[in-house]
């Protein structure tokens, strides 16, 4: 699988794991930044970066960002910066939730990153590592 | 003839769009020759997929949506049944256009007919007034805030969803989103701040919508503000005009202006602020060269710089040249 088609793939199984939250996506904001977007609109730059997807309930009780990685890209300096800054982001808003979508086998290194990663202020938002074979598993 | 028209449904094929139209006028002047019906179209906006940065882009787009979601138009368009038998669209040349586009690129629903008022045989000055009164007078839109008072209603309320919301209202999401979030900002901390029924005053709406805007909110809970205090300042008239929100996150920042704001308002406290260094010749230049020097820059804008500023509508940058746009705007109001 190329890593285009692979990013494609996390970012699928992102919008399927906000689906089975929320109950539907109809009832949703949600903002992905993929090849074939649930509705015609980018995700917001947060501050620094545009995640993959970003969601809020209607009216916002939750602030969920979504950020596909794959292996390659799970280890670039520029990735780690990324990540850190959506977990500052988070930090500083009430019941959010970072979902990072990466291949099956890159999970425990991702959950690493993350403990490592955890914000200077705020409050640590919760976070969530899924990979692509949840998709399979419905 | 009947004063408001027959009502009828009308095959779209027998219909042809108006050439005297005046958006379609002004782009055939730019042509020589008869024009093609795909001519027409393409004045009309037609046939565009893409969202258009272009003045009359987003309602077209909206209007789109709107009537695919929709499956149909709401209003009937006016046709006029000419001595020769031509039916011609003098109100509503867009929806018809979209209807035949529609039915040429076998969009799902019915789109051979579209529902129409039908004049027989008017006279030009007939047509005129209909025309007049279709585009320059216009229905009444609603203030944003009955707009986002109903959209909120019906989320919140009837508990459409979100998307379909979205799709009647054939905009962005994140629009609909900000209209709704504004409007439960304002009936939470604005309204139990006003004693008296009549005091509510539903122009002050646009602050609440500016609010919503990336980095407002976070600052004011930043420097130990609440919502409420920045309805208290709205119903103070310390952000006045409304769109002095955006100058919040440097105001309260910064001690010095933050005192002047407490004390005299947002614009009183914009002096307050630290001015960035303008370099001496800029600032030396004729108005008219500075003038033409920012068109220039902003046409010959990297694409790389133009998606940073999409991205990034509280910058500075952004902020000096909405501040621009205002000043000039009521400089040259002086001039007619």
């Amino acid at each position: 699988m190329t890593e285009s088609a692979q990013h494609a793939r996390l970012v699928k199984a992102i919008l399927s794991l906000l689906e089975k939250h929320f109950g539907s996506l109809d009832d949703i904001m949600v903002r992905d930044d993929s090849l074939r977007p649930v509705r015609a609109e980018r995700p917001p730059k947060l501050p620094q970066y545009i995640p993959d997807v970003y969601a809020t309930d209607v009216p916002t009780t939750q602030v969920i960002v979504g950020e596909a990685k794959t292996a390659k890209d799970l280890e670039t300096a520029r990735s780690h910066k990324q990540i850190a800054s959506f977990l500052e982001y988070l930090a500083h808003t009430p019941n959010s939730l970072l979902i990072l979508a990466v291949p099956f086998d890159c999970k425990p290194r991702a959950r690493g990153l993350l403990r490592k990663l955890v914000p200077a202020h705020g409050t640590a938002p919760d976070t969530k590592v899924i990979d692509d074979l949840d998709l399979e598993q419905g | 003839m009947s004063e408001t028209g027959v009502s009828e449904k009308v095959p779209v094929e027998q219909i042809e769009l108006d050439r005297l139209n005046p958006r379609i006028r002004k782009f055939l002047e730019m042509y020589d020759g008869d024009p093609t019906p795909q001519q027409i179209f393409l004045a009309l906006g037609a046939g565009n997929d893409e969202e258009s940065e272009a003045p009359t882009g987003p309602t077209f787009q909206k209007l789109k949506q709107s009537i695919i979601t929709h499956r149909g138009i709401i209003h009937p368009i006016i046709l006029n049944r000419q001595s020769d038998g031509t039916l011609v669209c003098i109100e509503g040349n867009t929806r018809l256009a979209l209807y035949k586009d529609f039915l040429k690129r076998g969009v799902d629903g019915e789109w051979e007919f579209i529902p129409a008022l039908v004049h027989e045989d008017l006279e030009d000055t007939e047509v005129h007034a209909i025309r007049l009164q279709a585009h320059l007078v216009g229905p009444r839109p609603w203030d944003p805030y009955s707009k986002a008072k109903y959209l909120h209603e019906l989320r919140h309320t009837n508990d459409m969803p979100f998307a379909m919301i979205v799709d009647f209202c054939g905009g962005r999401q994140s629009e609909v989103m900000t209209f709704i979030e504004a409007y439960i900002d304002m009936e939470n901390h604005y309204r139990p701040l006003i004693s008296e029924d009549g005091a509510f005053d539903p122009k002050r709406f646009s602050g609440f919508v500016e609010l919503q805007k990336p980095g407002i909110k976070k600052v004011i809970a930043e420097t130990g503000h609440s919502l409420t205090d920045f309805a208290t300042w709205v119903h103070e008239d310390k952000l006045k005009p409304l769109n002095t929100v955006r100058l919040l996150p440097r105001i309260l920042k910064n001690k010095k202006a933050r005192d002047v704001f407490y004390k005299k308002g947002a614009r009183a406290a914009e002096m307050a602020l630290d001015k960035p260094k303008i370099d001496h010749n800029l600032q030396a230049a004729p108005l008219d060269q500075l003038a033409r020097a920012l068109t220039n820059k902003l046409d010959a804008l990297p694409y790389d710089e133009f998606k940073d500023l999409r991205s990034n509508p509280g910058s500075d940058t952004i902020g000096a040249l909405l501040e621009v746009k205002e000043r000039v705007t009521e400089f040259l109001r002086e001039f007619g």
